[in-house]
């Protein structure tokens, strides 16, 4: 306690007005204005706006939006479409991260081209995804005619279909992010441990279960994690690839939130939205911040 | 277009000779009253005006009408003009949000028809006094409809007499782009078709038979996934159904909507026979939004394109059919009628185009320097040269006097627009419109995904779940 005292704590001050200014104060001012009835006739006078209780929670969860679904939806798809794509992108990025870690001849270009998908900006992604998807006339259609798998006709930027044509470009765009992180944590496992299990007499087998799967656990769990946040707040790819507004199958939390905002000008809705996914989002920060030892406070 | 051919070449010089030189003496004496000091209080001042960023096929047109403005107001004012883009509607929205909450922003704000419900609900604009519309050449030197779209009465009510002096407008129009039908003339001789359709029977007949003497080209393009057209389309055809009139999809007092008429549910079902029943437009067309349709147009894979405007010229410009382009009004007579049915109304377009609005925060000399802008761009010089890049239909007497002089072809346009109807000026539709959009958008899913086959009772809920949406806003 002695020891704490001594510490210039007063210099801490700046980051926290800065904390406070800029993550606190919005996120009050989100919870607040999701109590309220604010849309575009109130919105210039927005704190003396009707209080609303927890009535915009209420009808985002139970009523169908302007657009033909709930809450519950976008939860749903939300969460599918963030998890399923950090399932089906973590053993890609693992295996690209193998394939590259030792040495050969031409591995720094292989290594730049893995890179490609993750430095596009995901709105070019979304428009080139929008024309991969055409129907008929598209590349996805015409390689699956030709395949005989499908009959070269499906519509996949409306109905059902939407959500895989969605969900196969965030896997195309986003497997590197895995990659990456993978190929940081195999680059830091010291030489010593090789070298080590090779004088053991360790096999290939060994070595992966003993030194490679131990070592990467806590990069690949964080990655994993950041992953899932990050898909999961994914507004720009469904906003761009589909129409306006989306098909239901592309109605993630961001999009629903979007569209009671600057559409339906229902800023209180909006506003109930941000809330409900940012206390969804809590869990994986708390995971985040806990496996990265930000939550434990000073000792 | 094909009017224009029509016409005699060396008349069409002489007039836009005449016109060019009344527009450069407008110029000129605009000039020398600056010159003579009358505008010198506006001389070094800026006046920001917030508009959509040039873009598309008629970006290079676009820049260059925003130049001639800004060279015209320097010209007559003395001050400078500034240009604020903004690049998508939800940019837009986002801009005038931030000037009405922050009080502050730029001095005139330019919003599109659909708008007109949402700028006057903020409450965040002042209406144009009498001073305001006498230093533009007064109400009566507009054309008429375009009042209906510019404001509401003193209730928020959308406009019904627009001549009421109750009325709010908040908003001076500059151009209008009333909507038409874009045909391939090529195709329609090929399948000995001599005029453009003025009924839909005879659109789907001319769609046919296209498609019989011509070998794969399909009748018509259809957009239902696009964020504008459906609706538009929906709106259109009720009205000649003789349905809720089209402001009346919501009631005038803005607490009833009316989506569920058997005239709207008529609408709908109309809009995909053309694809599902009258197989006249290409399956593919049921993902399409504007811009997959058009380009189907500008390739020659179909012979109409419904909801072009004029300016749409610009766009055809060094494609395959940049020799073929014919304009026309849309059909006004519903599909199995020989005339309006009881009730229908025979409108051909919607009252829409571009209006500048002045926030309340701009006062004093700053207000007066928005108001010389809203008069340059109404100038017969602005309309004439907006017309000359973008086909954009001028909005006032003297300007329609000009244009009509250098291109005959905009008189039909014009007497289109001025029997247009504008939507309803309600802050609930904010919901209307995207609930019908999403039944457009989700009906032609459900076409696409199970055989073309139309399912009413489908549509009927799809009708009811956007009404009942919209009614919980109400």
């Amino acid at each position: 306690m002695h020891r704490l005292r001594e510490r210039p704590i007063w210099m801490l001050t700046p980051a926290t007005l800065a904390i406070f200014v800029i993550v606190l104060v919005p996120v009050v001012l989100t919870i607040w204005l999701s109590l309220l009835n604010v849309n575009v006739s109130t919105l210039r006078e927005w704190l003396g706006a009707p209080f609303y209780g927890v009535q915009n929670f209420v009808n985002a969860f139970t009523q169908p939006s302007t657009l033909g679904v709930t809450l519950w939806w976008s939860i749903f798809i939300s969460f599918a479409f963030s998890l399923l794509t950090t399932v089906i992108i973590t053993p890609i990025g693992m295996l690209a991260a193998f394939s590259v870690h030792r040495r050969f001849r031409g591995r720094g270009l292989v290594r730049a081209v893995y890179l490609i998908p993750y430095t596009i900006p995901t709105f070019v992604t979304a428009l080139t995804a929008r024309v991969v998807f055409l129907n008929g006339s598209g590349l996805v259609d015409k390689v699956l005619g030709a395949l005989g798998i499908t009959n070269g006709q499906t519509y996949w930027l409306i109905g059902p279909h939407a959500y895989w044509a969605m969900q196969l470009t965030e896997v195309w765009a986003t497997w590197p992010f895995i990659y990456l992180m993978t190929l940081a944590g195999l680059q830091a496992i010291p030489k010593e441990h090789y070298e080590a299990s090779a004088l053991d007499g360790a096999t290939k087998a060994q070595r992966i279960r003993h030194i490679i799967v131990p070592e990467l656990s806590g990069v690949l769990k964080l990655a994993m994690l950041l992953s899932t946040i990050f898909h999961f707040g994914n507004f720009t790819l469904a906003f761009v690839m589909f129409s306006s507004p989306p098909p239901p199958g592309a109605e993630l939390l961001p999009i629903a939130a979007y569209y009671n905002a600057f559409n339906f000008f229902d800023f209180g809705a909006a506003a109930a939205i941000a809330v409900v996914t940012m206390v969804i989002l809590l869990v994986p920060a708390y995971i985040y911040m806990r496996s990265t030892r930000l939550a434990g406070g000073l000792k | 277009m094909s009017k224009l051919r029509g016409h005699s070449p060396r008349r069409s010089l002489a007039a836009a000779a005449s016109v060019s030189a009344m527009v450069s003496l407008v110029g000129l004496t605009g000039t020398a009253s600056a010159a003579n000091g009358h505008h010198l209080a506006f001389a070094g001042q800026t006046l920001t005006v917030l508009d959509g960023a040039p873009s598309g096929a008629e970006a290079s047109q676009t820049q260059a009408y925003y130049n001639y403005v800004a060279k015209v107001f320097h010209q007559q004012t003395g001050a400078t003009l500034k240009w604020q883009y903004y690049s998508s509607p939800s940019e837009e929205v986002t801009d005038i949000e931030t000037a009405t909450v922050s009080g502050s922003g730029p001095e005139v704000i330019s919003y599109g028809t659909s708008f007109v419900g949402t700028l006057w609900a903020t409450g965040d604009f002042a209406p144009l006094s009498n001073a305001d519309w006498n230093a533009l050449g007064g109400k009566s030197s507009f054309m008429t409809s375009t009042f209906y779209d510019a404001g509401v009465n003193a209730a928020g009510q959308g406009i019904t007499n627009p001549t009421a002096a109750s009325n709010k407008l908040i908003g001076v129009i500059n151009e209008v782009n009333p909507f038409v039908l874009a045909y391939n003339t090529k195709y329609f001789k090929e399948a000995g078709i001599a005029a453009p359709p003025k009924t839909w029977n005879q659109l789907v007949a001319d769609g046919q038979k296209i498609q019989a003497k011509v070998k794969g080209v399909y009748g018509v393009a259809i957009d239902p996934e696009d964020a504008y057209d459906p609706w538009k389309n929906d709106f259109f055809y009720d009205a000649q159904l003789g349905g809720s009139k089209p402001w009346e999809w919501v009631s005038p007092n803005g607490k009833k909507i009316n989506l569920t008429t058997p005239q709207m549910k008529k609408a709908v079902q109309f809009y995909f026979a053309l694809q599902d029943q009258f197989h006249i437009a290409p399956p593919q067309s049921l993902s399409w939004n504007t811009a997959d349709a058009a380009s189907a147009f500008e390739q020659g894979k179909v012979a109409m394109f419904i909801l072009a405007s004029y300016g749409y010229q610009a766009a055809v410009k060094g494609t395959p059919v940049q020799n073929d382009l014919g304009f026309a009004l849309l059909p006004s007579v519903p599909y199995g009628y020989s005339k309006l049915p009881a009730g229908g109304v025979p409108i051909e377009t919607e009252t829409t185009g571009n209006y500048f609005a002045i926030p309340k925060y701009v006062t004093g000399n700053l207000h007066s320097l928005a108001i010389a802008f809203d008069k340059t761009v109404v100038s017969p010089a602005v309309q004439v040269e907006q017309f000359k890049l973008l086909g954009w239909v001028p909005v006032t007497n003297p300007g329609i006097k000009a244009v009509e002089a250098v291109a005959p072809v905009t008189k039909p346009f014009v007497q289109a627009e001025e029997a247009a109807i504008p939507t309803s000026a309600a802050p609930v539709w904010s919901y209307v419109e995207p609930g019908v959009l999403s039944v457009m958008h989700n009906l032609g899913s459900y076409l696409a995904t199970h055989g073309d086959k139309w399912n009413q009772s489908y549509a009927d809920s799809q009708l009811q779940q956007a009404q009942a949406a919209a009614q919980a806003h109400a």
